[in-house]
């Protein structure tokens, strides 16, 4: 027995990361994230587990569990599915009721979601068949530049001149910055450039949905403080970051597990066993 | 820098500064009329567009193809006609990078206009979201050259409030097509007169009719003499022609520009100017042309050795003049002239063998090496006859080079592989078969 | 063929060379090709041809009219070109060309170079919806009259042109009762299954449709449904695949409305009766629910469009077009603020012709579900 309250889980199975959260009475004590596989119901299963184990409770005991992500339908345990779209809105809202624009940035869609006062969902835009404005880019041009991608916030802040890079399209943006790599421009602002290019391709997305005070901003890449950074300027907000305690990349799950309190609080129906 | 007098937005205030220190280098030197000409055009513009703002002029948008000629029938000192395409075309223009014209494409997709749209229409509506024009008391719009003009007469019916009316340009130009359009104007000038209240002059027309034949005479000695082998002239003003004419025709700055234009060839030819050091290649640029970068023509020509005799924009065939004996036979000739003259209409609204036939004459009359498809992204009449063209081409022997770019944003194919492009289809496919190396 | 009253339909349109075509071709009577809701089916009803609308095949790889057209144009087009091309539409005697876009234009003037029918037109149809050019479409129309008969050496009376205006009239009458079954609350009629009549009747001659459709009104008129979670308006270009509407309905959502050209206004106005027929037919066609084609239509395609949507009892809008397609490109752009204005959910979709991205659609159409679910709590 893990202890009295209601258990409930969000499961996310993106097509880079998948991600498990569970909450008990809608406070967190436990996530994970994990990579993707060619089999989503298997990684289902497995960040599942995971997370029930650094929460420690017994995924048996979880009471209402809804999936989301690309790989929803697979995650066959789950009571039900919802878009990560209202799970994304759903859990930016949880933890801050002032938000009114949620940008996600995946490792390979990009999602512009607007809120309704109260939360719920006012409209939304999505780009999934481009890299360009992604996390994909980024993991490309990190590549070119013999970086690791989780220095590119830390490149960003050294840079003094950033460079522009003139092309929308990814394939062509990595000759670019190849070009100027020989030309011997310094990483730093070549990485500036980078991250000004792909705001620039999200600012499209998200004026699309039109951009309200406050502007959360989700997804792995929002751990990259240079995108940050990039945004804040290309919108002129100030970015609402998520508390410490949350992963922005957890978003989608942790929203999943609220809607799957909220369902069994609605329905009063039997939980779904695992 | 203020414009009569008074501060304007940034973007007219760039443009206009850009304007008088290019005027500056020219008049030096003194030999370059045309781009001296062209700057003269330009300013004039400027200025008449905010004269009308400072008066209180009634503001009549309108369409690239909307013939100038007739809507001099309105006093210029009640009536200003906005086209509103042409700040796009300056902001190429004047040597400033075109971050304008980018920052108006994305401010219309921010708005959902489609990006596959022509950039000319996004970068239209883009400027007048960020109200860089001043709203139109009336439009007149026509459903030509092409769908995405069509788009941008859809926004601006959506977008403004003010009464519009649009023409129908029709498939053909038989008798029956012309009268039809006539029958439009006619239509057109009673709208407008009614909606501004503003009454239209047969005498201006018939003034505005002979000022464009004494321009298309002109145009039409240059457009036969820039036939000229080795070329004399040099061919990055040559598209402008399309751009003067249509804001310009049936006014002074008109016949001035063509005057200048000629008697500058004239000279070139006499002195034996070469636009090309050493072995000239000549290229047909049958369609859209770089204005996102009008300085490319200056490096085919320098570093490519490639020269262009004559293009799409240029290309005013010139064939008829207007009679000018009534009002009905200038509308007639009005209407003619915007279906058989004007760039674009004449090749791609019509048939297959429209825009076949005119490329092969100017690859045949002006003894062109290679044609080349500049393959604007939102031109789609231009790319669904691709495979025909190609197909002509070499029926006539001619090479052909096919790209994708933007016309006006430059941040599709960048001037780095735009040189690439060319430099490789010379040195790889044309040279060989010219020089046999 | 299916037994199924709906069947029939679906069987219609399952392959270019349908029952019909096979019919017509073994009995002598030629078929005419062309592919806009401004082409008069009644004139070539009234010269004695099979009508049939140009659509494209799912799945097919669409090469040969890339070769031609490029990327940069729309996958109908490239896929109804290959087709063409490929001796898909070898059944087709003649073509019948149109300004209706500029790809669709160079579509046709490229398939009768390349591959030239007995016989073919291009009609000029006005761009613009004004009263006052109608005469030049009917000018056209009596053009396009005066080559059909001179190709079958017939002649076209004001009376074979009243017959078929009054059948075309009882067809869409006909359609017009089918659409309001899958409007109302019945139920009985899905959006997906609508859209297979809908693109049969372009298709196949209008006698058997009106049987076929008898039929069907007579097996669904007293059937009763389940409602989905939400009611949607099918909004956007050109498109005839029932999937695509099934994909939709399968997420929960009704399309209970549509304003596609296959669909509703192709058969929402009727010919006047009582005219003089071409004069007649040139007016209904120039002057119906309006498509982004037209240049100054958009106020009333939007006031056309909400009457529906308020008559439908829709709940928001769902506007699809596909990739390239320029003029319906700027009709969403155009309608994004006044949906926002009326607080009407706008859910906008780009797709390609021939195939479904499901996961991505699926995704969207949840998300939209979703949205419009939780405004009708709010609003409750």
């Amino acid at each position: 027995m893990s202890g009295d309250g209601v258990l409930t889980a969000g499961v996310d199975i993106g097509s880079t990361s998948s991600k498990a959260l569970i909450m008990r009475d809608l406070e967190v004590v436990g996530s994970v994230i994990g990579p993707s596989s060619v089999n989503p119901a298997k990684t289902a299963e497995t960040v599942f587990r995971e997370a029930c184990k650094i929460a420690s409770v017994n995924p048996s005991e979880v009471a209402g569990i809804i999936g989301t992500g690309y790989g929803r339908a697979k995650v066959g345990f789950a009571g039900d599915n919802v878009s990560e779209i209202s799970c994304h809105a759903v859990g930016a809202h949880s933890l801050a009721p002032e938000a009114r624009t949620v940008i996600d940035i995946g490792g390979q869609d990009c999602k512009a979601i607007a809120l309704e006062d109260n939360g719920t969902l006012k409209n939304f835009a999505m780009n999934e068949k481009c890299a360009a404005g992604t996390g994909r880019f980024l993991e490309m041009m990190a590549r070119v530049l013999e970086v690791d991608v989780a220095d590119l916030g830390d490149l960003d802040a050294e840079s003094s001149t950033p460079v522009s890079i003139s092309n929308v399209c990814s394939v062509f943006a990595e000759s670019e910055v190849i070009n100027l790599v020989n030309e011997g421009a310094n990483v730093p602002d070549i990485v500036r450039g980078l991250h000004d290019s792909l705001t620039n391709r999200i600012a499209v997305l998200v004026n699309r949905v039109g951009l309200r005070e406050e502007v959360m901003v989700t997804g792995g890449v929002a751990k990259n403080r240079g995108v940050i950074r990039a945004l804040e300027e290309k919108l002129g907000l100030k970015n609402m970051p998520a508390p410490d305690s949350v992963d922005p990349q957890i978003m989608g799950a942790l929203g999943a597990a609220i809607i799957a309190y909220r369902k069994m609080a609605q329905s009063g129906s039997k939980p779904a066993r695992h | 820098m203020a414009i009569l007098g008074k501060e304007r937005l940034e973007v007219w205030e760039e443009a206009y500064e850009s304007i008088l220190i290019l005027q500056d280098i020219f008049s030096e030197e003194s030999l370059d009329r045309t781009h001296a000409a062209l700057l003269v055009v330009y300013r004039d513009y400027i200025e008449q567009l905010f004269e009308a703002v400072d008066r209180g002029k009634k503001i009549i948008y309108g369409n690239f193809a909307v013939p100038g000629t007739l809507m001099r029938g309105f006093d210029t000192d009640d009536v200003f006609w906005l086209q509103l395409e042409a700040l796009s075309v300056i902001q190429g223009l004047v040597g400033q990078p075109a971050v304008w014209n980018a920052r108006y494409v994305d401010t219309a997709e921010a708005a959902g206009m489609a990006s596959d749209i022509c950039s000319v229409d996004r970068i239209a509506l883009g400027g007048y979201l960020e109200k860089v024009l001043p709203p139109p008391d009336a439009g007149f719009y026509m459903t030509t050259p092409c769908d995405s003009q069509t788009c941008l007469v859809n926004s601006m019916v959506a977008e403004t409030d003010a009464p519009t009316i649009v023409v129908d340009m029709p498939y053909s130009a038989r008798r029956e097509d012309v009268e039809y359009v006539r029958r439009q104007y006619d239509e057109v000038i009673e709208f407008l007169q009614e909606n501004t209240g503003i009454d239209y002059d047969n005498d201006r027309l018939l003034s505005a009719c002979e000022k464009y034949n004494r321009m298309v005479e002109l145009i039409f000695d240059w457009v036969q003499l820039r036939r000229n082998a080795p070329a004399p002239q040099p061919c990055e003003t040559l598209s402008l022609m399309a751009a003067v004419v249509t804001v310009f025709s049936g006014h002074d700055n008109g016949i001035n520009y063509a005057t200048e234009t000629l008697a500058e060839l004239k000279e070139m030819i006499d002195r034996g100017d070469r636009a090309v050091d050493g072995d000239e290649i000549r290229a047909i640029w049958y369609g859209d042309p770089m204005w996102s970068d009008i300085n490319f023509y200056n490096w085919l020509e320098s570093e490519c050795k490639v020269t262009v005799p004559m293009d799409m924009f240029g290309y005013f065939n010139a064939g008829s003049l207007i009679d000018t004996s009534s009002r009905r036979s200038m509308l007639e000739g009005i209407a003619y002239n915007a279906m058989r003259n004007f760039p674009m209409t004449r090749q791609l609204l019509g048939s297959m063998e429209d825009y076949l036939s005119d490329y092969r004459t100017l690859c045949l009359d002006y003894s062109a090496d290679f044609g080349v498809v500049p393959g604007h992204l939102g031109c789609t009449h231009g790319w669904g006859a691709v495979g025909m063209i190609r197909e002509e081409s070499e029926r006539l022997g001619i090479p052909l080079l096919v790209f994708e770019f933007d016309m006006l944003d430059p941040r599709i194919t960048g001037r780095d592989d735009l040189e690439v492009i060319f430099q490789n289809f010379v040195d790889d496919i044309v040279k060989p078969r010219k020089f046999g190396y | 063929m299916s037994e199924s009253s709906i069947g029939a339909f679906r069987d219609v349109i399952s392959e270019p060379e349908n029952t019909f075509v096979e019919n017509a071709r073994s009995s002598g009577k030629k078929v005419v090709g062309f592919f806009c809701s401004y082409i008069p089916l009644e004139l070539l009803d009234a010269v004695g041809v099979l009508a049939y609308r140009v659509k494209g095949l799912s799945g097919r790889d669409i090469g040969s009219g890339t070769t031609y057209l490029s990327s940069r144009i729309c996958t109908f087009c490239r896929n109804a070109l290959t087709l063409a091309l490929e001796g898909d539409f070898s059944f087709l005697d003649g073509l019948i060309g149109t300004n209706t876009c500029d790809p669709v234009r160079r579509t046709s003037q490229n398939w009768v170079i390349k591959k030239p029918p007995e016989f073919n037109e291009f009609i000029h149809a006005p761009r613009v919806y004004r009263r006052e050019n109608v005469s030049m479409y009917a000018a056209e129309l009596d053009r396009l009259k005066t080559g059909l008969e001179g190709w079958l050496g017939t002649s076209v009376s004001e009376d074979s042109l009243a017959e078929a205006i009054a059948k075309r009239n009882a067809a869409r009458g006909l359609l017009r009762r089918l659409s309001e079954l899958r409007s109302s609350n019945k139920h009985a009629l899905t959006g997906a299954e609508m859209m297979a009549v809908s693109v049969a009747y372009h298709q196949m001659p209008v006698d058997d449709f009106l049987a076929a459709a008898e039929r069907l009104l007579a097996d669904r008129e007293a059937l009763k449904g389940e409602p989905g979670k939400a009611r949607v308006l099918l909004a956007g270009g050109m498109i005839d695949d029932p999937g695509y509407v099934e994909l939709i309905e399968e997420q929960g959502l009704d399309v209970v409305a549509d304003t596609v050209c296959f669909g509703y206004r192709s058969y929402r106005d009727d010919v006047a009766e009582g005219e003089e027929p071409l004069r007649a037919i040139a007016e209904r066609y120039m002057l119906h629910f309006p498509c982004s084609r037209i240049g100054d239509a958009f106020p009333r395609r939007w006031d056309e469009t909400l009457e529906l949507y308020d008559g439908s009892g829709a709940e928001g809008i769902i506007f699809q077009r596909l990739k390239f397609c320029q003029l319906w490109g700027v009709d969403v752009h155009n309608m994004t603020p006044l949906c926002e204005e009326r607080g009407i959910p706008l859910l906008y979709l780009e797709r390609e012709y021939g195939f479904l991205s499901t996961g991505q659609l699926k995704t969207r159409l949840q998300a939209f579900t979703e949205l419009i679910e939780s405004k009708k709590e709010m609003m409750a």
